[in-house]
């Protein structure tokens, strides 16, 4: 396996940070039959924890990094940072995690890492939590992402509803509102999709999927429905798993199948 | 302070391989401009690993301290002398081709020979000598602390057994002029008028390694080498003196 594990202090949390980066095996590159190094910058894929994971869970809980390295032909990098459970958002009573993601991380990595910087290059997924905070940011910045794919989301954020005091808490301390306040809001996705056809910009491909047993799955069929309804304003593709609930084994299928749909070039060409 | 652990498998090697790599700090970086980093490798002692810089020396944080846009890269060697083995794994090409290739490609190291450094301890030393000598064209210094700077005298006496010289290097016979010879590299690095690189060599008065320092850059500066010899005052072979120097070598030696 190619992974790198990092530790730093950002600047925009203001205390230590990991990150997981999987990166393809130097053998996928036949680096030892090259003269010198390869010069290129690699495609990547930011790929996002649910509630309660980190930035350790799509490594151990999936096969995403055999995947990456024995089973797939095109050099990605895949960037698994750690949120707690911010829902990917500038908490209102807390921190900075949508800053972090979208302007630090990006800036950081690729000062360290040959990733491109490039919207063509650039996807952005996730599964629960991380499929909403996928969506999210790739409808708030269509202009920077060529793919957006969100797994189990919680896709609709106002129907989601409250679940218990405690994750009710968290979340109003994100949001600075209950949930089913969101509605027509910068924090409801089914707003940014409105927002994002109105930019006129183009679009990322969209992908959405749940299994039918997952219970979010009404929510997921909402979504769906509503990004159908836009017809040929967005590339959107829908796909939903028989039975399936809201489990790795699900994901770990889904992340397999998103390598494949990705629209990645071969960067080492 | 920045700090990564990288796995990927080796071809040389045929194995999985672990490195630490020491990272520029984040406000550093994004208050500056966006040049490549300056690379240096930076070697451990026999017994070691990829951990020994990091947990035995304060080296992260002198780079964090030096405000350096620079990457440290710590490889792990076991006892294995940065050689390829007689009978057995490739370690030099692993640790003097194919790791700086992976660097290259994957981090945004500069690969320009004037900001590529390498430097080691006790028998990364020694490796760091024998990476800089061979590959003058790549690295424009080199540095060694307490270095095992005679290996070819251990192995005609047989010193060490332990270590298994003849696993590794094989007879006296097969030392001598090989990429493992020190000192006939620096001459034909001369004879070949091949870019000499600066050399940094330095030892504990306390070590009984220190003759190994003071002979090999005599014979530096008598070929005409750039080299500086630092006998550090009641030192022996220990850390205490490794962060000292490493310390040193961020702030003011390259």
């Amino acid at each position: 396996m190619a992974v790198l594990e990092l530790t730093y202090r950002s600047n925009v949390l203001d205390f230590d940070q990991n990150l997981t980066v999987m990166l393809p095996e130097p053998s996928n590159l036949s680096l030892m039959d090259r003269d010198g190094p390869l010069v290129t910058e690699f495609p990547v894929l930011y790929l996002l924890h649910g509630y309660s994971d980190d930035h350790t869970s799509w490594l151990r809980r999936s096969s995403v990094e055999r995947y990456l390295t024995m089973d797939f032909d095109k050099p990605l990098v895949i960037v698994c940072p750690s949120v707690q459970n911010s829902f990917y958002e500038d908490m209102v009573h807390g921190w900075k995690y949508y800053t972090y993601l979208t302007e630090e991380v990006p800036e950081l990595l690729s000062r360290w890492i040959r990733i491109s910087r490039r919207p063509e290059d650039t996807f952005i997924a996730g599964l629960s939590m991380g499929g909403y905070g996928a969506m999210k940011i790739g409808l708030r910045h269509p202009e920077r992402f060529a793919a957006v794919a969100s797994f189990s989301g919680v896709l609709n954020l106002p129907l989601s509803g409250e679940v218990n005091e405690e994750r009710d808490n968290m979340t109003f301390n994100v949001f600075g509102m209950k949930r089913t306040e969101t509605k027509g809001t910068d924090y409801d996705v089914f707003h940014l999709l409105d927002k994002a056809i109105e930019s006129g910009k183009k679009l990322p491909k969209l992908y959405s999927s749940c299994g039918t047993a997952d219970f979010h799955y009404e929510n997921n069929l909402s979504f769906r429905d509503y990004a159908l309804s836009k017809g040929d304003a967005i590339d959107y593709t829908y796909s939903e798993t028989e039975g399936m609930e809201h489990e790795w084994k699900f994901w770990d299928a889904e992340i397999r199948k998103l390598l494949d749909w990705l629209p990645l070039r071969d960067c080492t060409k | 302070m920045s700090l990564a652990s990288f796995y990927f498998y080796s071809d040389v090697l045929h194995s999985s391989q672990k490195v630490s790599i020491a990272l520029p700090e984040p406000k550093t970086m994004l208050e500056e401009d966006k040049s490549e980093m300056e690379v240096l490798y930076l070697l451990h002692g026999a017994q070691g690993s990829e951990h020994s810089w990091v947990s035995a020396s304060n080296v992260e944080r002198y780079l964090y301290e030096s405000e350096r846009n620079m990457a440290i890269v710590i490889p792990t060697m076991k006892t294995n002398y940065y050689t390829d083995h007689k009978i057995g794994d490739k370690y030099y090409t692993y640790v003097a081709k194919e790791l700086p290739k992976i660097i290259e490609t994957y981090f945004n190291v500069t690969f320009k020979r004037d900001k590529t450094y390498v430097a080691g301890l006790s028998m990364g030393g020694f490796g760091a000598m024998k990476v800089v000598l061979n590959n003058p064209e790549k690295f424009c210094f080199g540095a060694t602390f307490s270095g095992a700077l005679n290996i070819g005298e251990r192995i005609r006496t047989g010193a060490r057994p332990e270590r298994r010289y003849d696993m590794i290097f094989g007879s006296y016979d097969d030392f001598v002029g090989s990429e493992s010879d020190l000192y006939y590299l620096l001459k034909k690095n001369v004879e070949e008028n091949k870019p000499l690189p600066k050399l940094y060599i330095s030892c504990g008065t306390a070590d009984g390694l220190l003759q190994d320092s003071i002979d090999f850059y005599n014979e530096a500066k008598k070929l005409g080498y750039d080299c500086k010899l630092h006998k550090e005052k009641m030192l022996g072979h220990g850390w205490r003196f490794w962060d000292l120097e490493v310390e040193k070598l961020l702030r003011t030696l390259i």
